[in-house]
């Protein structure tokens, strides 16, 4: 499905932690092995549950000493609700988002 | 007129029969004829005197006539003849004699049991006499043959019955001996049942108490059982204020943990307060004071809920002790009453099977008692026939001893039979004068011995034979082997060690010189009872050269 | 997270600090004791639910939610190495400042008690290896770690 180019960020859970991207920054949405192909500018990023849309998000950059227990580039942290969200940066997705081997084939449309 | 009546007796040998010329006889006819006419005259004269008187005088004619007829047939008739006879009388005599002679050596030998020598002395004799005492001889000869043999059928008949009798008295005996068993094992059944019916008769009485016991414990287990109910019911009871404890506990332990909870809180509080106090400085140098307070009031809450809390377990820990030993004791009570339960039940089978039990033994009982009135009836019964047994064993014992008596008869009859000499196979007179016929004419004594032994291996009733001299020596033994063992023999042969003229058969035969049957006596060989025959043998001119004889045993003598 | 820095007055931190010098917070972290300086806690609050990050390290626990923050959570215990204790009952996070004042961050330490305030003269801190762990003191008659959470931007 086409994800509108809209203001405001997606949200998703991945890996028990629950991750957001702009909505800027999202190309294509597909359902993918029982998941999620989120596609990119730069690639794709699995996801195993979509939570929504938001329209917007306070998101604060992450803390260096977090850093230094967890290296993955980030674009930030936020809140929505009582769930912590981090913010992922398209370009430099963490690990945990990209696809494990053999999870890429798509098995629904494109976008 | 019997004329034979007027003749004399003829007696054998009697010299007053033979007389002269004018012998009695012619002298008596002359007296007859004297007798006559004096009888005629006479008779004539008394009718002459009766006729004189008024009689009739024809019967004195007849008379007179009668007499003169009398007296010329006497005179041509009688008086001749008899002069007649006078003249042959002498000649008869002299047959006579001879026939006489022929006559008594004939009755010589039958006296002396030789029908064979009898018939031939009848060759003497008249024709008719002869043939009538051949016929005699032969009828005898024939009655004497059929004597031995039916003599032989008594013994054989006496020795089957014997036979028969043993057997019978044989089984007899079994069936005494089995009667006894019987009679024995009944007595033993019938004491068996009496003990049995005593057995039964206690069993009885046994099961009665047992029933009586049974009603009385099952009415103890009715009320235990109750009992326990009631007590199961109170366990329960107990159980279940024990719960309800137990859930007020726990709602105090949430309580308690609310407390702690709210303990806890305070006590963070306090420490924000104590951060927020010492943030603010001086400012803060009361309300930190107040944190403290909160916090020591925090930790005092805190201790007094850890000794609540500790109480409480203790409680708790009480509580569940007591509903453990509730539950135990609910289980226990549970399992007693299962258990009084199934003793009741077990008391009422129990009771029942008294019942039974007792109802079985009266049975046995009564069952018992018939059957000891049937054994009493059987052992009655077997006693009588026991008693009949013995009667036929006894019965078949004199059958036996009659049959012994019989076979003794038979013998006796045999013997009596074989005192003739009879010319056949089976007369031992004829036997061993046949044997004397034989050895007569061998001159050594070895050829006689042979010829002893030949003839006693052909006769197997035979025991022994024996040949033996004139003063009483031994002249040959024969024995016979099938019938006396080496002992017996050896015990025979000691005859040659004896003089045998004392021995009962050598004094029969020395006695007339005749073939001679010795009735049983006891033997030299084997002590049992034998008889004898005997004979003398002769020389060429007729003398006694020496004895014959041969032993048979009584006991074999059917063999003949 | 780090916090902006015109939230408090530079001033005032350092009169904050000043006052509180020597006093710490004391708390169990395993099978130690530790004292935070007082001056750098900002908040004691029951244990948060911590929402695990794929890939992070043992002593990064995860991130929480705070006063409508994020806020990434430390295990104290696994910082200083300290073996596990005995169940905690009532486990907190200690909200702290780590970092420079210049640049402070806010974090959260998951401890599994908070004791007490308590005030530790620096006569009486043993120093340590001078970065996180500043030194050992006693305290109440336990030995106490007496952690220089300013440093821990720096060492760790």
């Amino acid at each position: 499905m086409s994800v509108p180019h809209a203001p405001g960020f997606l949200l998703l859970r991945r890996a028990g932690g629950v991750w957001g991207i702009a909505n800027a920054a999202v190309s294509g949405l597909a359902r993918q092995n029982g998941g999620y192909r989120i596609a990119t500018g730069g690639g794709a990023l699995a996801a195993d549950e979509i939570l929504g849309v938001v329209e917007s998000l306070a998101v604060r950059p992450a803390a260096l000493v977090m850093r230094r227990f967890w290296p993955e580039a980030t674009a930030g942290l936020a809140v929505h609700g009582a769930l912590p969200v981090v913010m992922v940066d398209p370009s430099r997705p963490p690990a945990a988002l990209r696809f494990e081997d053999g999870e890429g084939e798509t098995d629904e449309g494109r976008d | 007129m019997d004329a034979e009546s007027t003749l004399p007796a003829v007696i054998p040998g009697d010299p007053s029969v033979v007389s002269g010329p004018a012998g009695r006889h012619t002298e008596n006819a002359l007296l007859g004829w004297i007798l006559v006419v004096g009888l005629t005259l006479i008779g004539f004269l008394l009718l002459a005197v009766g006729s004189s008187v008024g009689g009739p005088g024809w019967p004195m004619y007849v008379f007179l006539a009668l007499g003169l007829a009398g007296v010329v047939c006497y005179g041509l008739w009688v008086y001749p003849y008899f002069r007649d006879l006078e003249r042959r009388i002498p000649e008869g005599q002299e047959r006579w004699s001879k026939l006489e002679t022929e006559l008594v050596a004939t009755f010589e030998q039958l006296g002396a049991g030789d029908l064979v020598r009898s018939i031939q002395h009848t060759q003497g004799l008249p024709e008719g006499l002869a043939r009538i005492s051949k016929a005699a001889s032969a009828s005898l000869s024939h009655l004497a043959q059929q004597i031995q043999d039916s003599s032989i059928e008594v013994a054989s008949a006496a020795d089957a019955v014997n036979e028969i009798a043993s057997e019978l008295a044989s089984g007899s005996s079994q069936q005494a001996a089995s009667v006894v068993e019987i009679t024995a094992a009944m007595e033993e059944l019938a004491r068996t049942a009496s003990q049995i019916a005593e057995n039964a008769s206690r069993q009885a009485e046994l099961a009665a108490r047992a029933e009586a016991s049974g009603e009385s414990g099952s009415a103890a287990v009715f009320e235990a059982v109750s009992g326990v109910e009631e007590v199961q019911k109170r366990i329960s009871a107990i159980a279940s204020r024990a719960d309800a404890l137990g859930t007020r506990s726990k709602e105090i332990y949430r309580v308690l943990d609310l407390i702690t909870e709210i303990a806890q809180e305070t006590h963070i509080l306090s420490l924000n307060a104590a951060i927020e106090a010492a943030a603010a400085g001086a400012d803060g140098r009361r309300f930190s004071v107040v944190a403290e307070e909160v916090r020591h009031l925090a930790q005092r809450s805190q201790e007094s809920v850890e000794s609540v809390r500790n109480l409480l377990d203790e409680f708790s820990s009480s509580i569940r002790a007591t509903i453990v030993a509730t539950e135990e004791g609910s289980k226990e009570a549970g399992r007693v009453l299962e258990r009084s339960r199934a003793a009741s039940l077990a008391i009422e089978e129990l009771r029942g099977a008294s019942g039974d039990t007792s109802r079985v033994a009266r049975q046995i009982s009564l069952a018992t008692q018939q059957q000891n009135a049937a054994s009493d009836e059987v052992v009655m019964t077997l006693r009588e026939v026991s008693l009949v047994v013995q009667r036929m064993t006894g019965g078949l014992k004199n059958l036996s001893s009659t049959a012994d008596r019989l076979n003794q008869l038979g013998l006796e009859i045999q013997l009596l039979a074989q005192s003739f000499h009879l010319e056949s196979p089976r007369s031992l007179k004829h036997l061993v004068e046949d044997w004397a016929r034989n050895i007569e004419p061998l001159h050594s004594l070895q050829e006689q011995e042979g010829a002893l032994e030949l003839l006693v291996r052909s006769a197997p009733f035979v025991e022994l034979g024996y040949l033996m001299a004139l003063d009483g020596g031994t002249l040959a033994l024969a024995f016979n082997k099938d019938l006396l063992d080496e002992r017996q023999r050896s015990l025979a042969a000691k005859v040659r060690e004896t003089d045998v003229r004392s021995r009962p058969w050598f004094k029969a035969v020395s006695r007339h010189w005749r073939t001679t049957l010795i009735p049983p006596y006891e033997s030299m060989q084997n002590s049992e009872a034998c008889f004898t025959v005997c004979t003398p043998l002769r020389n060429g001119d007729g003398s006694i050269a020496a004895v014959l004889g041969i032993d048979i045993n009584v006991t074999g003598w059917t063999r003949i | 997270m780090a916090e902006p820095v015109a939230s408090t007055s530079g001033n005032g931190n350092d009169n904050r600090r000043a006052r509180l010098e020597g006093t710490h917070l004391l708390v169990r972290a395993g099978e130690y004791a530790c004292a935070l300086p007082l001056a750098a806690v900002r908040r004691v609050v029951r244990a948060l639910a911590v929402h695990p990050l794929p890939g992070a390290a043992g002593e990064l626990e995860g991130l929480a939610e705070f006063g409508g923050e994020p806020l990434p959570i430390l295990n104290l215990a696994r910082l200083i190495n300290a073996s596990p204790g005995a169940n905690p009952s009532y486990p907190v996070t200690v909200v702290v400042w780590v970092g420079p004042p210049e640049a402070r961050e806010t974090i959260g330490f998951t401890a599994d008690a908070a004791l007490e305030v308590v005030h530790v003269p620096a006569d009486a801190i043993v120093a340590g290896d001078g970065g996180f762990l500043q030194g050992e003191a006693p305290v109440g008659g336990e030995v106490v770690r007496i952690l220089n959470l300013e440093a821990l931007g720096r060492d760790l």
